[in-house]
This record gives structure tokens, C-alpha cells and sequence, in this order.
């Protein structure tokens, strides 16, 4: 599921034009800061995904950035933008849980 | 299934076409009407009309242009040409867009059309406003007529005089169109000055308002409404359509503004609730700071009613400022679980309060504060006794200083006096013997100036709040001393001189002073003994004095004889002074004149009662101690075990799992109401400890329950109580709004409580993990298996506690699979409210929601800064994902 860090970089060719993904998280929230969704055709589009964990922003530790601070590397970075990605990082964890219902067995343990 | 829908209801109508189409021309003369004013309403838009029905379609350019502008997207590119075969193309094209759409046309062909035919025609515009129009209609999941009709019906309800039933015969009076008008636009109509017997006047009433203010133009002629026998189905249906249409927006806007309502109501409160937890934080903070030092200084203005003063403060402190502040730290703690739980339920990043005011902040100031708390009453206590001791040493210091310096008082003139040179003999014997007398009593005072020094000491080391004073008197004392050592022994050398000239005897004084004196010197002891302070703290203590007394007194018998012995020396002494004739019966050999003797004999025997008197007072006032002392440990011995019992009981009802949750809160509803009860017994306590401590009583070995360890109990009952109530309030919200079952909900606990081993109420991770692989999870031993962990571990606890609450576990055992994107509903709102531009102004926000709402969102959105913008744009997008803490790029 989550690999290694993974730099990549996005461009575009106006600095009105959107990225076209949405971010949560931030250092504010106390919560890795993530790929939340992506826009079908933008610039974002094929290169980040829904769950991805972003690491870092240019040069920036992700880590140390509030939810706002990121909001702006992010917005007013110019037609060339650098990230570094954990691939699927917080995608589902359905894989995880159990098929059917719910039962407890604690010899399981 | 719409596919289903909708060919049944076309070929209703297909078949009504075919049977009675051809019967009566007024209708196809009615629906050539309605159709050309229903298609001019969209072709407008794009800037043109038909003028002709059946000729206007003919080449299909315009019929192509007319479904470009209802549904708004863009069809193949026409054929320009003029030949037949170009027309044909073009309305195919527009026949396929159609079909393309799930509508079957059934014998519709392009030929027809091309040629003008009129049946055919307005066929396929019937189709057209039936799929475009109509179909979209949905109102409870009805087909699209049945739901216009239920719609009408609806609205209407309220009109007594309109009854729709059909989309014919219902309308004729005109009624039904005002009423629909009047229901959505009340001003724009007086409805109630409308008479059914003016069926001509409703109807031109309702078409004129609709076509001025609803921009719906007139597509029914009001003379062939009232004229035909039953108005053509079709054109009704096609022109209340317009009405749904232009009503049902406006009904969208409510919608969409009721949602917006809702979900910034919910981030109000939390807002609100969030204030509220910062400043109950701030507040109890800064009553923790300004009070734990006051409790760690422990130091008195070394007085008793300073120290009392101090108790006196301590007792408020713990009944009247404390308890209320401890309630406010349990509120504290609920609220801020309430406030996780809610928004974890409506999908909101957790909170996280500010820096120093976490929960965690919270609990380690109230420990320090118990922490500086802890033995200050003790402390304060014992320094209250250490103060009293110091007080009776004090007293007693005094009361021996006074009997020291009435003794010395004068003592250094007589003994400065050269009397002795002008005397007799005898008078000088006397003299030399009351010197040797007044030499042994002054050594016999020496031990009492050497008591005086020592507990001037022992003041001194006590530290004594008025150490000058003693000090100084002491001073004086020993100096005096001194001063009488060195005069008495100046004296002694000059009697002795005079001695050998001097030498006579008087037997009987010296007889009387041989006795006198020891006596005297019993006296002045008894007497001390008799005026003696005591301090006991015991029953036994003060027996001991009681039985030391009896003692003395059975002393009594033997002195009155010695008394009565001296007095008949006395006696014989002036009867035998009479008989010489002399008058001076002074006795030179003693100081102790045998009316010294009387006085200090009877004052003994008055003494002896006083004495009685006192130590029996004491006797009883002990009693009354010890009754202190068993009423304290009485009800102390009551409600220790209940408070115990009750704190076991609350803390097993988690644990136990018996019954629902509202079982289980009833139960805690109960503990809280029988701990209320049982309040008048803790305040009984509290005033007969008060009793006790105010009577100065320092030890009850009755019971082993102090009033610390019982407000302690007490504090830790309630705090438990309303723990056990917020979790499993929390737990109810949680469930209810999850739909939980109450069998899922027991199988949940049973494994959370199977791991919670030391019964905290909580799992570390270690035990969560644990847990969810016996729950089934599969969480590998591995790499993998950490990483997928520490991101659950991210999702229950964001506020890095180091542990999960079993609230926090239930959430996440019960999490939706699927993320629901509120954060989009909540922007798909605002976009039907902007009438889809993607910016907002806030004239728009403060005409379609309440004031409050409206405030907050003007307050908080940025502006637009898209090409589109104009001036006083705001950008609702970025705006409705911060409500999720998310933004767009």
C-alpha cells in the first residue's frame, strides 16, 4: 500500500488556472497533511490521487506547515509545482477489515 | 425505469392522439396555440421564435436550435443546405438527439415533419415538453404526470373553492391558476376577491400576472378555455408545467438555503462550543495558578487567631470554592467529548484546543493543585497546637514570673538596711537567724528564677511571637537576682559582725520560726501545685490530675495538725510577751508572721475546692470530646463504606454490561440522585468535624475515616457519576445516529472490556491492536501491518493522547465506508442559491438565509477572484470545503 517517498511535478500554463486537487489535514489539525480529491482533466489529474499523503511541498517539510500555510505554497507556486507524495498513504483500510460481520474471539489474540 | 415510465405515459398519450386527435379540431387548433407560445418561451433565449407550428420546423434548423436551448447542450452540426434531403438530415438529427434521450417515437418520421404535417408535428412537440418539461417532475417517486398532478394538488390544498382533479375540467374556472400564483406569490394576487362565476376574469387575471411577473407567457387563450366543452389535456399540462418550473427554483433555493442553514448551524455551535471550552479553561487555569501557591506557602504569622484565621480559610476553600470548581472541570472534560463526538458525527476535523489548554493541561494543574493541597490541613492543625502549647507556656511563664517579683519586690531595700547596728542583742540574734532564713529562702528560690529562665528558653526555641517582652522580663529577673545574691551576702558579713556583741535567744521564736518556715515553704508549694494551669487533651490525662489531687488531699489532715502546732507556738508567744510586758512580739527569727501562716492556711483550704471545681470542669469538658469525637466517627463510619460500595458499584456498570444503554443510564441516574440524597449526612459530617476541630480535638482514634479521606470519596463518587453519565450519553448519540444495534453494541464492549485489563476505561495501543485482531481485523506482523496501524491509530486518537477511549473505538468500529462529501453538498447549495456562478454576492446571502447565517458567511468568505468576477463577488468553494477543514487548488 504506502511506499516510498515519491517527488513528482505538476505543470500548468497560467497561474489562474487551478491545480485541481483538494488537500486536508496540516500541522494545525494535528493530521498528515493528504490528497483528498482530484479533478478529472486538470493538471493534478493522473499524477495525485485521492489518499495520497503529501510530504513535502517544494523545499518545504509538509510536517511542519499548518493547513493554511500549505494552502499558500501550494496557491501561489507559478506554472511549475514540486511535491513530494507517499502513494496511497491514507487510502481505504477496507482491506483491513474483517468480511462479514463483526464478532468477537479473543483466542484470536 | 424513467425509460418505463415515460413510454407508458407516451403512449398513453399516442393512443388519446389517435382516438379522439382527429375528432375535434378545436384541440388541435388549441394545442398549435400552446405548443408555439410554450416553444417561443425557450426559443427567446436564443433570440428568435416560430411563428407557424407546422411550417417553422420544416428545414429542423430551429427544432435543433430549440433542443440546444432546453437542454442546454450542444447537438451534430446542422446541414445548411435548402435541398429536401438536408432538411430530412437535420430533423433526424434532432429525432436521434431525442431518441438519444431513452424516448421512443413511436411513427414519428422525419418525412412528415419536413412536410408540414400538423398531427405529426405537434406529436413530436408534445414529446418533446413531455420528456423536457415534464418527465423531470418527480414528486414521491410518481410518474411525471401524476406528480405535476399531486404538486398542483399540493399547493392548492388550501383553496376551498379549487379542487384539482384532472388537467382539464379542473382549470376552466380559472381558479386553480390564481390559487397556484397566490400560494407562491401572495402579493401579487387578492385571491380572496376572486368569484368562480368569473371564470373569463380568473383566467386573465392569472395569465396576465404570469406573463409580467413570472415571465411565463400567455400559451392558453382564456375564450377557448371557457368556451370548449373540456379544455385540450395536453396544452394544460404543458402550461402548468411552466408554472412547476417557475415555482419549483424558488423551491430548490429553499431547499438549498435550509441545508446551508443546517450546516453552518452545526459549525456555530461547535464554535460556540469550542469558546466555551477555552474559556472554562482559561478561567479554572488561572483559579489553579492563583490558588496553588497559597496552598504550598506554609508559613502562619506565628498567632493563634492568624493560624485560625488560616483554618477558617482552608474550610471555605475546600466546601465553597473548590467543589464548584471541580464540577467545572468534570464539565470541562464532557463538554469537550460531546464536542469531539459531534464532530466526528458530522464529519468536521477534530478539535484541538489551544496550546496549554488541552485536557491533559487541565489534569496535571488540578494535580498539582491537590498535590500543593495535600496535609494542609494537617499541617495547619498541628501548627494550631504547637501555637496553643506555646500560648500555655507563655501563661505559665507570667504567672511564675508574678509570684517571683512580688516575692522579690522591696527585698533589695530590707537588705540594704544597717538595722542591725542599731539593736539588741536579742533583736540582732534574731536579725543574724532572719538573715539565715531569708538566706535559705533565697536559695530555695533559686530553683524557681532557674524555671523561669528555662521556660523563657523554651519560649525562645519555640519561637515565640513575643520573645522581646519575655526576654526583657527574664532579664530583669536574673538580674535582680543577682543584685539580692550580692546584698545578702553583704548583709550576712555585718550581722555576723555585730554577733559577738549580740547573744541572746528567744527559744519560742526560734522554736516558731524552726517550724513555721518548712511549713510556710509546704504552703507556698500547695499553693502553686493548687494554682497550677493544666493543659490535657484526654479523659485519661485529666484523671490522672483528679487522682494526683485526692492524693494532696489526704495530705490535709496531717498539715492542719502541723498548723495548729505552729499557732500554739504563736500563741504561747504572745501570752508569755504579755506576761513580761512586752510590746514588740515580732518573731526576729522568722519572716513568716504567724498571720502569714493563717492566710496562706485558709487560702490553701479555699483553694482545695477551686481546685475540685476546675478539674472537674475539665473532667466534663473532656467528656464532651470524646461524645465529639463518637458523634464525628459514628456517621464518619456510615458513609465511608456507602461512599465505597457506591464508587464500586458506578465503576461495574461499564464493566458489567447489563442491559441497554438507557438501562445503564437510568441505573447512573439513580446513583446520582441516591448520592443526592445522601448530601444532609456529608454536611452532618462536615459540621460535627467542625464540631471537633473547633473544640480544639486533634486525634479520634473511634474511627479511621478523616473528613479529607471522606471529601475525597465523596468528590470522587460524583466525578465518577458524571463521567459514567457523559460516556454513555456519548455512546447513545453515537449509536442512535449510526443506527448501532443494541447486540452489536454488546459485542463491541464485550471485546473492548476484555482488554481493558485494568479496568481505566481505556486501551493503550498495544491492547487496541490486540483488540481489533481478535475482532477479525488483519493487521499483519509486519512493516505493513505497523504502517496500517499507526494510520488507524491517526483516526482514533488525532489528538495524540496515547490511548482510545471506547467512544472513539466505537466510532471507528462503526465508521462509513464510504467518505460522504458533505463538503460538495454543501458548494452544490450555494451554487443553486448563486444560480449557478461560481461566486456569490451578499446581497444574494442575506435574501436567502437568516441574518445569522448570512453574517457568518459574508464574514468569513474571500472574495471571488475568477475572470467572471464582478464587483462584491465571494467565493463560496473555498469557503464550503474550510467548513471541513479541506481546500481547493
Amino acid at each position: 500500500m504506502s511506499g516510498p517517498p515519491i517527488p513528482i511535478v505538476l505543470q500548468r500554463m497560467d497561474m489562474r488556472q487551478p491545480w485541481g486537487f483538494r488537500i486536508q489535514g496540516g500541522r494545525d489539525f494535528r493530521m498528515q497533511l493528504q490528497v483528498k480529491k482530484v479533478q478529472a482533466g486538470s493538471p493534478a489529474f493522473g499524477q495525485v490521487h485521492p489518499g495520497d499523503a503529501i510530504l513535502g511541498i517544494g523545499s518545504n517539510d509538509a510536517k511542519q506547515l499548518t493547513h493554511m500555510q500549505a494552502h499558500q505554497l501550494i496557491k501561489s507556486a507559478g506554472n511549475t509545482l514540486q511535491l513530494t507524495l507517499m502513494k496511497g498513504h491514507f487510502s481505504s483500510l477496507d482491506h483491513l477489515v474483517p468480511k462479514g460481520g463483526v464478532k468477537f474471539s479473543p483466542w484470536k489474540h | 425505469m424513467m425509460d418505463e415510465e415515460f413510454s407508458d405515459g407516451y403512449m398513453e398519450g399516442e393512443e388519446e392522439w389517435d382516438r379522439e386527435g382527429l375528432l375535434d379540431p378545436a384541440w388541435e387548433k388549441q394545442q398549435k396555440k400552446t405548443f408555439t407560445a410554450w416553444c417561443n418561451s425557450h426559443l427567446r433565449k436564443a433570440g428568435t421564435q416560430i411563428e407557424d407550428i407546422e411550417e417553422d420546423f420544416r428545414n429542423g434548423l430551429k427544432l435543433m436550435l430549440l433542443l440546444e436551448v432546453i437542454s442546454g447542450e450542444q447537438l451534430p452540426k446542422p446541414d445548411r443546405g435548402k435541398m429536401r434531403f438536408h432538411k430530412i438530415a437535420n430533423v433526424n438529427k434532432a429525432l436521434d438527439y431525442i431518441a438519444s434521450k431513452g424516448v421512443r417515437l413511436v411513427s414519428i418520421g422525419a418525412e412528415e415533419i419536413v412536410d408540414g404535417n400538423v398531427k405529426m408535428t405537434l406529436g413530436m412537440i408534445w414529446t418533446i415538453i413531455l420528456r423536457f418539461a415534464i418527465q423531470d417532475i418527480t414528486v414521491e417517486e410518481l410518474t411525471a404526470k401524476e406528480g405535476l398532478l399531486l404538486w398542483c394538488q399540493r399547493k392548492t390544498a388550501p383553496y376551498k373553492n379549487v379542487n384539482v382533479q384532472n388537467f382539464h375540467m379542473s382549470w376552466k374556472d380559472g381558479l386553480a391558476f390564481c390559487a397556484l400564483i397566490h400560494r407562491h406569490r401572495p402579493e401579487l394576487i387578492d385571491y380572496y376577491k376572486l368569484s368562480r362565476e368569473n371564470p373569463l376574469e380568473n383566467l386573465n387575471t392569472a395569465f396576465d400576472v404570469a406573463e409580467k411577473h413570472l415571465d411565463i407567457p400567455r400559451m392558453l387563450d382564456p375564450e377557448d378555455m371557457v368556451n370548449s366543452v373540456k379544455p385540450d389535456e395536453r396544452s394544460v399540462m404543458a402550461y402548468v408545467s411552466s408554472y412547476y418550473h417557475a415555482f419549483s427554483g424558488a423551491q430548490q433555493a429553499e431547499t438549498a438555503a435550509n441545508r446551508i442553514c443546517k450546516v453552518l448551524k452545526v459549525n456555530q455551535e461547535n464554535e460556540r462550543l469550542m469558546e466555551e471550552y477555552e474559556r472554562l479553561a482559561s478561567d479554572l487555569l488561572a483559579w489553579i495558578k492563583k490558588t496553588t501557591p497559597w496552598l504550598e506557602n506554609r508559613t502562619t504569622d506565628n498567632t493563634l487567631p492568624g493560624t485560625q484565621k488560616k483554618l477558617d480559610e482552608f474550610r471555605d476553600y475546600r466546601r465553597k470554592h473548590k467543589p464548584p470548581k471541580l464540577e467545572d472541570k468534570a464539565r470541562l472534560e464532557n463538554s469537550f467529548n460531546t464536542l469531539q463526538t459531534r464532530l466526528r458525527l458530522s464529519n468536521r476535523p477534530a478539535y484541538m484546543p489551544t496550546e496549554g489548554k488541552m485536557v491533559s493541561d487541565i489534569a496535571n494543574a488540578w494535580k498539582g493543585l491537590e498535590f500543593a493541597e495535600k496535609g494542609f490541613e494537617e499541617w495547619l492543625l498541628s501548627e494550631l497546637q504547637r501555637l496553643e502549647r506555646l500560648d500555655h507556656l507563655a501563661q505559665k511563664f507570667r504567672h511564675r514570673c508574678q509570684i517571683h517579683e512580688e516575692w522579690a519586690d522591696g527585698k533589695d531595700g530590707l537588705l540594704k538596711s544597717d538595722d542591725y547596728k542599731r539593736c539588741h542583742l536579742s533583736e540582732l540574734k534574731a536579725m543574724k537567724k532572719k538573715h539565715e532564713a531569708f538566706e535559705s529562702d533565697l536559695s530555695a528560690h533559686q530553683d524557681r528564677v532557674e524555671q523561669i529562665a528555662a521556660i523563657a528558653q523554651e519560649l525562645n526555641a519555640l519561637e515565640y511571637h513575643d520573645c522581646i517582652t519575655v526576654n526583657t522580663r527574664c532579664q530583669r529577673i536574673c538580674d535582680q537576682w543577682d543584685v539580692l545574691g550580692t546584698l545578702t551576702a553583704q548583709r550576712k558579713r555585718g550581722i555576723e559582725e555585730a554577733e559577738r556583741i549580740l547573744e541572746k535567744i528567744d527559744q519560742l521564736h526560734l522554736e516558731f520560726a524552726k517550724r513555721a518556715a518548712p511549713f510556710n515553704n509546704w504552703l507556698d508549694g500547695a499553693k502553686e501545685d493548687l494554682m497550677d494551669i493544666f493543659i490535657v487533651h484526654t479523659v485519661e490525662e485529666i484523671q490522672q490530675l483528679l487522682a494526683a489531687h485526692e492524693q494532696f488531699k489526704m495530705t490535709l489532715g496531717e498539715a492542719d495538725k502541723e498548723f495548729q502546732a505552729i499557732m500554739g507556738i504563736a500563741q504561747e508567744i504572745q501570752r508569755m510577751a504579755q506576761q513580761v510586758g512586752i510590746v514588740n512580739t515580732d518573731n526576729p527569727y522568722s519572716t513568716v508572721s504567724p498571720q502569714d501562716i493563717g492566710n496562706k492556711w485558709s487560702e490553701v483550704r479555699t483553694l482545695v475546692p477551686n481546685r475540685d471545681h476546675a478539674l472537674h470542669n475539665e473532667m466534663v469538658k473532656q467528656q464532651e470530646h470524646e461524645r465529639l469525637r463518637r458523634q464525628f466517627a459514628a456517621k464518619a463510619n456510615q458513609l465511608g463504606p456507602w461512599i465505597e460500595k457506591q464508587l464500586d458499584a458506578v465503576a461495574s456498570i461499564g464493566v458489567q454490561m447489563r442491559g441497554s444503554l438507557e438501562d445503564q443510564l437510568t441505573k447512573l441516574r439513580q446513583y446520582e440522585q441516591a448520592v443526592g440524597q445522601e448530601r444532609p449526612l456529608m454536611d452532618e459530617v462536615e459540621r460535627y468535624n467542625q464540631a471537633v476541630q473547633e473544640a480544639m480535638i486533634f486525634e479520634n482514634n473511634c474511627t479511621s475515616y478523616t473528613m479529607e479521606t471522606l471529601r475525597v470519596g465523596w468528590e470522587q463518587l460524583l466525578t465518577a457519576i458524571a463521567r459514567n453519565i457523559n460516556e454513555v450519553e456519548n455512546q447513545i448519540l453515537t449509536r442512535d445516529s449510526k443506527g448501532i444495534s443494541e447486540t452489536q453494541m454488546n459485542e463491541f464492549r464485550l471485546s473492548f472490556n476484555h482488554f481493558d485489563k485494568n479496568r481505566s476505561r481505556r486501551l493503550d495501543p498495544k491492547e487496541f491492536k490486540a483488540c481489533l485482531v481478535s475482532l477479525g481485523y488483519n493487521i499483519r506482523e509486519d512493516r505493513q501491518g505497523d504502517a496500517d496501524f499507526q494510520r488507524i491509530m491517526s483516526i482514533v486518537d488525532p489528538n495524540h493522547s496515547g490511548y482510545v477511549t471506547f467512544e472513539a473505538f466505537l466510532d471507528f468500529m462503526t465508521r462509513e465506508t464510504a467518505d460522504t462529501d458533505t463538503a460538495e453538498q454543501v458548494m452544490q447549495s450555494f451554487k443553486i442559491l448563486a444560480g449557478d456562478k461560481p461566486f456569490i454576492t451578499a446581497q444574494i446571502l442575506r435574501q436567502e438565509l437568516p441574518p445569522d447565517q448570512a453574517e457568518y458567511c459574508i464574514q468569513r468568505m474571500a472574495p471571488y477572484t475568477g475572470r467572471d468576477a464582478v464587483p462584491g463577488a465571494l467565493d463560496y468553494m473555498s469557503f464550503s470545503t474550510a467548513l471541513y477543514g479541506e481546500s481547493d487548488l
